[in-house]
């Protein structure tokens, strides 16, 4: 499903280049559930949104379901992106003018989904999440844990088939913590690619392989 | 659908989560989309909407024209030619303004009418709502003359709206006329006109020959006719007939004209300059707000960013955006047309005297049209800067921004530019306004030509059937002359055929009797006696005044010409004692007055000689000059004028000041709605200016305490802002003088004595705009200045 072959991403740095990002070379097939870990500032966040193609500034090359997406302009790839990806990000980014059920309505409203059914699956992830009493608050009434549980819940809620989690769990009370991978856990056993970015050992032991992140270089599988 | 109706949903929202910026976008928005509805009412009543007549386009006014003049009024004889030789028309008629005395009952009353030929009304295609209209044969000779058809508005004050009216007897100017009709409200063009009489065409007598030009002629051409072809088959019977026209006029043509081109012509230019003006205005106006939004466009950004990696494609994005600027822009026009509701009310006071009361601006649904297009256009504009920026968002630079968010450069250079645009904008406006003010000024320092000041004036009738002969409407003015002027605290008294500034006069063909006749030099005639030249303050210059011994029947024929016609016709002799070719008689020139402006303040004075009101005691107006204010004189005239003759009732009270303010009038209204706009203008562009330097200042309050705790003054501080704040305006003005010194031209036939480029007007224009500009900067960039540079960091 992704392959990338000799990914850079560096930021232009007086004089010279500063990479992120490191001839990255990863194929991961469909079905996967990858765990991506390493130290902090070592370019996990920046490899997950070049993976949902959210960052554009790299160079190499990145296969996405055989379409390479290096030769693809920004338009082809947000499609791409709208098509396939659930983004959980590590900011949670809810929109602060949306109620809980409006946030996790966006996703379905850009995917023409009829009113009808989006309704029901409005309802169905917020019982699923167990947040039904919040779905009129808005983000900034919400404990930083109910918002990361809210993105999490945004991002499987189109029932995308890559989820791309940066630190799904980092707010949350073990217990919560544990029903999300769980959660990840069966969407993985129907398909679903997940690849996630955690400090977590106990999380990590949800995936298949773990790839470690050093310094922009891929320090082991 | 509803993927729509939910951005409307999240759009009110964030309209109401920020109630000051949605408050002043709405408003400043209302200001600009008020005054352009407002405008716009009167342009659609004058230039768009059709008179109120059925089938109005096949209406036209047919002029004689000569040379120099292409719309003049029509003689009798060549209506006669129109009428018996044209197959273009379903209707042609005449028409002359008249004014009668209605007499019997009340006090007597002066009554403006219309004398027209019995196919008017049809023409217009106006049937009377009771009773009939005339019918073929009520304007022939010996036919039956004395009838009358009441407008509803006299119809309504003088006999109640009775409807039994039809076959009662009115009297006019002493003679009995039966009514036989009432019109309905509103249809004539005429305001002043209260009846319509028949037009008595009396072929044998001078009143239908082709050489006195008094009369108005409107037709109805059939379907399908266009006005050329009318015109060329009219020019084609003057062709014909030219022989048994007077000689000189072999070069006369004929000019026909669509009816509302006649009202149109007039205001156009004036609505122009107007609807120019509320277009920047409106341009200012979107500029501030698109300048508003872009404010907030942090956050906002970071929002659509948001939406983008949830899979909003940039359409989705740009919608939403736009659906919010338009429902700002509804807002704005809601509000708006209540602000239009008053404006029209004040246009409709200012345009009053320039327009009929049929073409006097309504809301109506054309104008709510234009309106709502109007903010719609205006919701695109300035919402697609906005949207345009945020719909391509750097998604991982937005994303990973924080609220406190920093200004990007090409986010400045946007507020720049849309405060480059609001300063040009607001030059603009600010240059036309200043050369409509310095006309307006030099014009008010006019001379007229005779003093205006404590004077009063009014006008007489002479009713036939009262004063049958000229030496009885003679008597009477002389008797009149001595009793008023016994009156105390009058210092003069004059009457003359025409007073100055009155839509009135009379011009004629005049030349040196003793060269051969000509017929290319027209002079205003005006006929006088009494003291009139020191009633109207006019300083003789040569010679002698017209005296009383000069007004007898039988009294020599002598001139008094003013200083035009003696330097067209003597311009190196001695004029008095000269004889001047006039009438067809021979008069000798016995005095020299300086030029009046007899009809237009604007516009240079017409050569013009005054001869003995005895060769014409035909229309009177009286000129007094008192030594008190004049108005307390009224009662005491009025008096002693019921004492000579109580049927006589005196019409149009005023005072020469009143006349020339008067003629100021579609001046004043312009320059004080340019004011009006300009005024608005100026406050948007400053609102525009301070709102991005406080925005530019927040943004960059850290770096400028960095700099004040590194060592730096607060003046070093302030240059800085100020530098920064000056630049997009100084901008802004050059690029707008580069468009006024363009643009002014089109303004140059509106102005009086001022030249499009005048220097004085561009200079102070720049100047007040550099001011208002230096202030809305002075005071952020002080704020800026004085903040702790600590308290600043440490909130950081
Ligand atoms: N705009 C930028 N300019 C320069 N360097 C940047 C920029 N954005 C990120 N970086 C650098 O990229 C590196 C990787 O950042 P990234 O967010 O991917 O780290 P991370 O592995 O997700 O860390 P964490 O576990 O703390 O989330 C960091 O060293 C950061 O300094
Ligand atoms: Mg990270």
């Amino acid at each position: 499903m992704i392959k990338l072959h000799n990914l850079d991403r560096y930021y232009p740095l007086a004089g010279g280049r500063y990479y992120v990002l490191r001839r990255i070379a990863l194929d991961i097939p469909e079905g996967e559930f990858v765990t991506i870990m390493g130290p902090s500032g070592a370019g996990k966040s920046t490899l997950l949104s070049i993976l949902g193609m959210l960052d554009a500034g790299w160079e190499g090359e990145f296969f996405f379901f055989e379409q390479p997406v290096h030769k693809l302009d920004p338009k082809r790839r947000m499609e791409l992106n709208k098509r396939y990806v659930g983004f959980v990000f590590q900011q949670y980014h809810l929109l602060d003018n949306l109620t809980v059920a409006e946030n996790l309505d966006i996703p379905l409203s850009y995917r023409d989904v009829k009113l009808a059914e989006r309704k029901a699956l409005v309802a169905d992830t917020l019982d699923r999440f167990q947040i039904v009493g919040k779905k009129d608050l808005f983000p900034s009434q919400l404990s930083g844990g109910q918002q990361q549980l809210v993105a999490v819940a945004r991002a499987v809620i189109a029932s995308p088939k890559l989820i791309l989690a940066d630190e799904p769990t980092g707010n949350l009370h073990s217990g919560q913590g544990k029903e999300i991978m769980e959660l990840f856990k069966k969407l993985n056993n129907e398909g679903t690619t997940i690849v996630q970015v955690t400090h977590s050992e106990a999380n990590a032991a949800y995936g298949h392989r773990i790839i470690k992140l050093q310094d922009g270089w891929i320090a082991g599988n | 659908m509803s993927a729509l109706f939910q951005d409307i949903k999240y759009g009110l929202r964030m309209l109401a989560k920020n109630p000051g910026f949605t408050a002043v976008a709405i408003i400043t928005l209302a200001l600009g989309i008020g005054a352009n509805t407002a405008i716009f009412s009167v342009v659609n009543s004058v230039l768009i909407k059709p008179l109120p007549y059925p089938d109005s386009q096949q209406l036209v006014r047919i002029y004689e024209t000569l040379p120099g003049f292409d719309r003049n009024s029509v003689s009798g004889g060549a209506f006669k030619d129109w009428h018996g030789q044209s197959s273009k028309f379903a209707h042609l008629a005449v028409y002359e303004e008249t004014r009668l005395n209605l007499t019997g009952g009340r006090m007597p009353e002066r009554v403006s009418g219309l004398k027209v030929s019995s196919e008017f009304l049809s023409a217009l295609g106006v049937t009377p709502t009771v009773g009939r209209g005339f019918v073929a044969g009520e304007d022939a000779v010996g036919g039956n003359n004395r009838v009358i058809v009441l407008t509803h508005q006299l119809w309504q004050g003088r006999f109640g709206g009775d409807a039994g009216v039809v076959a009662r007897t009115v009297s006019l100017d002493q003679i009995p006329y039966t009514v036989i009709g009432v019109l309905p409200p509103n249809v004539l063009l005429q305001d002043d006109a209260m009846f319509l009489v028949p037009d008595v065409i009396d072929a044998a007598g001078a009143n239908w020959e082709r050489a006195g030009h008094w009369r108005q002629v409107i037709g109805r051409v059939l379907p399908g006719v266009t006005v050329s072809e009318v015109q060329a088959e009219l020019r084609g019977i003057k062709q014909r007939l030219t022989a048994e026209y007077p000689s000189f006029k072999t070069d006369w043509s004929v000019a026909v004209v669509p009816m509302q081109e006649v009202y149109a012509g007039d205001t156009r230019p004036i609505l122009v300059v107007l609807l120019g003006a509320v277009a920047l205005v409106l341009l200012i106006a979107c500029a501030n707000v698109s300048n508003l939004l872009l404010a907030r466009g942090n956050a906002r950004s970071r929002e659509m960013a948001i939406r983008a990696a949830l899979g909003a494609d940039s359409w989705r994005i740009v919608r939403q955006i736009l659906v919010e600027s338009l429902l700002l822009a509804v807002a704005g026009c809601a509000v708006g047309l209540l602000f239009a509701l008053f404006g029209v009310k004040l246009l409709t006071s200012m345009f009053a005297g320039l327009l009929p009361q049929v073409l006097q601006p309504k809301l109506d649904i054309n104008v709510l049209v234009f309106s709502i297009g109007v903010a719609c256009g205006c919701g695109l504009l300035f919402g697609i800067l906005p949207a345009w920026r945020t719909s391509k968002p750097d998604l991982n630079h937005a994303l990973k921004e924080t609220e406190r968010a920093s200004a990007s450069r090409s986010k400045r250079r946007s507020q720049s530019f849309l405060v480059v645009s609001e300063f040009a904008f607001t030059l603009m406006l600010l240059v036309g306004v200043g050369l409509f003010l310095r006309s307006f000024v030099l014009l008010l320092e006019t001379n007229p030509g005779f003093n205006p000041r404590q004077t009063l004036a009014f006008d007489l009738s002479f009713p036939d059937a009262k004063y049958p002969k000229g030496e009885d409407r003679l008597r009477f003015i002389k008797d009149l002359n001595a009793r008023v002027a016994a009156l105390p605290g009058v210092e003069s008294v004059g009457a003359t055929s025409a007073l100055p500034l009155s839509n009135d006069g009379r011009t004629e063909f005049a030349g040196r009797a003793d060269k051969p006749p000509r017929t290319d030099y027209i002079v205003a005639c005006n006929f006088v006696s009494g003291d009139y030249f020191s009633a109207m303050g006019m300083p003789l210059l040569r010679g002698r005044a017209i005296s009383e011994s000069d007004n007898h029947a039988k009294a020599s024929r002598v001139l008094v010409v003013d200083e035009s016609v003696v330097r067209d016709l003597y311009p190196d002799e001695d004029p008095i004692g000269q004889h001047l070719s006039f009438l067809d008689e021979s008069w000798e020139i016995v005095g020299i007055v300086a030029p009046v402006r007899q009809f237009f303040l604007d516009r240079d004075p017409r050569p013009t000689v005054y001869g003995p009101q005895s060769y014409s005691p035909m229309s009177t107006s009286m000129i007094i000059r008192t030594a008190q204010p004049a108005l307390a004189l009224v009662k005491a005239v009025r008096k002693t004028i019921l004492e000579a003759d109580p049927d006589q009732p005196i019409a149009n009270v005023r005072t020469l000041e009143q006349a020339v303010r008067n003629s100021l009038a579609p001046r004043r209204t312009t320059l004080i709605l340019l004011g009006l706009f300009a005024t608005v203008a100026i406050s948007l562009a400053s609102v525009g200016i301070y709102g991005m330097m406080s925005c530019a200042i927040g943004q960059r309050t850290r770096e400028l305490c960095i700099c004040t705790a590194l060592g730096a003054q607060r003046r070093d501080i302030m240059r800085l802002v100020l530098i920064g704040g000056m630049k997009p305006s100084i901008i802004g003005i050059v690029v707008g003088l580069a468009a006024a010194l363009a643009l002014a031209r089109l303004l140059e036939s509106q102005l009086f004595e001022v030249k499009a480029h005048d220097p004085l007007v561009f200079i102070a224009s720049v100047c007040l705009l550099g001011l208002v500009a230096a202030l809305s900067i002075y005071f952020p960039a002080r704020r800026a200045a004085k903040v702790d540079p600590m308290v600043a960091l440490r909130y950081e």
